[in-house]
């Protein structure tokens, strides 16, 4: 009889198998099993039949013929050609592996190879995204390709600077490293003063951005919907001009002129996330719903930690002060004592807060647990995790006023084990554990821009 | 072919199953399992000529042939991602011949021993390893299809498997 494996454990084995667990579980996992031997054979046999699991489910009869193949042919090679050949098979992997991501993405693989006008400057960075958020494959573009997709989304980059996120289906003609043509799809925008001027144009209206964050969509019979979120866009249909504010929108259709609509981006959600840089978050960690900076930092939520972008592009000329400016866990291997990063005006950077901010009046003594992870396209600089550090970041981060002193989180509570924050280490991914209730617990993430 | 390389796709063709599981049992990714069984046959297939016949337990040697190739991924900082955590396979490396797993790979290299394991599990389970193993859908998946939260899939996936290993067991140990 195998020694019985608590069902924790089994979970997170488990998790383990489906590729879900994540860095900070895996090395508590690990640590687990060290300390329990006992259970390594129980272990192993879980592997080992999900295997023949895997085998029963998706046989492969040709295996052992190929193995054949593999070893008669490498074993009369001398070394040299061994290495050649290994090169090659790993090149072949890689470009299978890159056509089996656009086939899962569903995306249109011909034109994404081999549509590239090679005459024309390369102009942006094209990166595709799988269903899990994770970049797949990135690849340069230049003026007058078209992108094609029937599902996924992706993220151009381009060389002014100007971040634009797309949701397919779609039907995207790079003109310019300046302007696209949208046919189909749905865009989100974001124009640093380097990229002002840019302009997104469809079949019924040309956007030209003023700065700095609008989304576009076609619907149903080529009407184009543009929203402002941030700054100001002028929107054009033949001799119609109309400059649109932050937290308004507008429609263009064939037969009508420049309608303004009630705003609501909330449509936007997936491609706003990708374009602030988040590629994905689990559990109760939820990027917020796309909208003005002044209505982001005043959101309120009962049921989940909210992923907040604050302000982007901002010039690092003033030290930060932080409490985790390295990999681990805040409290744990990381102490919470403060430290200092110097300025370096040459880097730029972003923020996001991640926030529990309850819109009902929870009882004092109901203790809520929020558990979850995001993580971001770029690396992480520091974390500010209690108040007096979160409250010296509002100047150089905040894109709204908060009331009093912003909260942090607790390191230490009376009737709760205390919050913690973990910072993997490709710095890329933030875990979070917040046991609140009634009151705020907010923590701010700020990323490397370049 | 000559006799050598016969017997040799022969030793292929009957260790190459339980070989694969005893590599699943190491916490090798299941996408680099088959390229690390590869690897194991190629280094087993250069030693061959000095074995001269002589070889009591091919499932065994293969076996450590294939323990020392996971032992050298762990060594390779590029290569890691091959395994699902490399301290994981350190410890089921460290635990040895002398903890069960290391008839993991033999307790499931018979496939009708299996399938007949498989149908006495309960039609659910079954289903369930079939959204799994067949449909390759994950556990959040399976719990929208089965109305059953992703923690319980994860948990009757767990037990079937501890299902069929007793079966296994059991089928296999008796004369044939």
């Amino acid at each position: 009889m195998n020694p019985e494996i608590p069902e924790s454990v089994m979970e997170k084995l488990e998790e383990l198998l489906d590729g879900s667990l994540s860095e900070e579980e895996r090395m508590r996992l690990v640590e687990t099993l060290r300390s329990h031997p006992e259970w390594l054979g129980e272990v192993a046999s879980q592997f080992a039949l999900s295997g023949a699991l895997s085998d029963w489910g998706h046989p492969d009869p040709a295996f052992a013929d190929r193995t054949w193949a593999h070893v008669s042919k490498l074993s009369s090679e001398d070394d040299q050609d061994f290495v050649r050949k290994f090169r090659l098979r790993l090149i072949r992997r890689r470009v299978v592996r890159v056509l089996a991501y656009a086939a899962v993405l569903g995306l249109a693989v011909l034109p994404f190879i081999w549509n590239r006008p090679s005459m024309q400057p390369e102009v942006a960075t094209l990166s595709l995204t799988d269903s899990k958020g994770g970049m797949v494959a990135t690849r340069d573009v230049r003026a007058g390709e078209r992108l094609e997709a029937q599902s996924g989304l992706m993220r151009l980059t381009f060389r002014n600077g100007a971040v634009v996120a797309i949701e397919a289906p779609l039907d995207l003609r790079i003109v310019s490293g300046n302007e696209v043509n949208l046919e189909r799809g749905r865009l989100n925008a974001w124009c640093p003063e380097s990229a002002h001027g840019f302009m997104v144009k469809t079949a019924t209206a040309l956007a030209t951005d003023l700065g700095t964050s609008f989304g576009v969509s076609i619907g149903d019979g080529g009407k184009s919907e543009f929203v402002v979120l941030d700054g100001l866009v002028e929107v054009r249909k033949g001799d119609e001009k109309i400059r649109l504010s932050e937290g308004a929108a507008l429609t263009a259709d064939h037969s009508d002129g420049l309608k303004s609509v009630e705003f609501d981006a909330s449509g936007f959600s997936r491609t706003w996330s990708l374009m602030q840089g988040i590629l994905s978050t689990k559990g109760s960690l939820v990027a917020a719903k796309p909208d003005t900076p002044d209505r982001l930092a005043r959101l309120e939520n009962d049921q989940h930690v909210l992923v907040i972008p604050e302000k982007r592009d901002v010039a690092f000329d003033q030290p930060i002060r932080a409490d985790v400016i390295r990999p681990g866990m805040l409290p744990g291997d990381i102490n919470g004592r403060p430290h200092t990063i110097p300025a370096n005006p040459g880097k730029r950077l972003s923020a996001f807060q991640l926030r529990y901010n309850p819109v009902g009046i929870i009882p004092e003594e109901q203790f809520l647990r929020f558990e979850g992870e995001v993580t971001f396209d770029r690396p992480v600089l520091a974390i500010q995790c209690q108040s007096q550090f979160l409250t010296g970041g509002e100047g150089m981060f905040a894109t709204g006023h908060w009331q009093g002193e912003l909260p942090g989180i607790e390191l230490t509570q009376i009737h709760n084990p205390p919050d913690n924050v973990v910072l993997s280490p490709d710095r890329r991914t933030v875990r979070i554990v917040f046991y609140t209730g009634r009151y705020t617990d907010a923590i701010r993430v700020i990323v490397e821009d370049n | 072919m000559n006799p050598r390389d016969f017997d040799f796709t022969k030793l292929i063709q009957e260790h190459h199953a339980s070989l694969r599981y005893f590599i699943h049992s190491l916490g090798v990714n299941a996408a680099w399992v088959d390229d690390v069984a590869q690897d194991a046959f190629l280094i087993a297939y250069r030693k061959w000529p000095s074995l001269d016949g002589e070889l009591e337990n091919p499932g065994a040697w293969l076996r450590s042939i294939a323990r020392n190739v996971v032992q050298n991924e762990l060594a390779k900082q590029n290569r890691r991602k091959r395994l699902l955590d490399e301290n994981l396979t350190t410890l089921l490396l460290q635990a040895g011949d002398t903890a069960p797993q290391s008839s993991a790979g033999v307790l499931v290299d018979r496939k009708e021993a299996l399938s007949s394991c498989i149908s006495k599990l309960s039609e659910r389970a079954r289903k369930i390893l079939e959204s799994r193993y067949v449909n390759d859908l994950s556990s959040g998946e399976i719990g929208s299809e089965f109305d059953m939260k992703p923690a319980a899939v994860r948990k009757l996936l767990f037990h079937s498997r501890q299902t069929l290993a007793n079966c296994l067991k059991l089928t296999l140990s008796r004369p044939a």
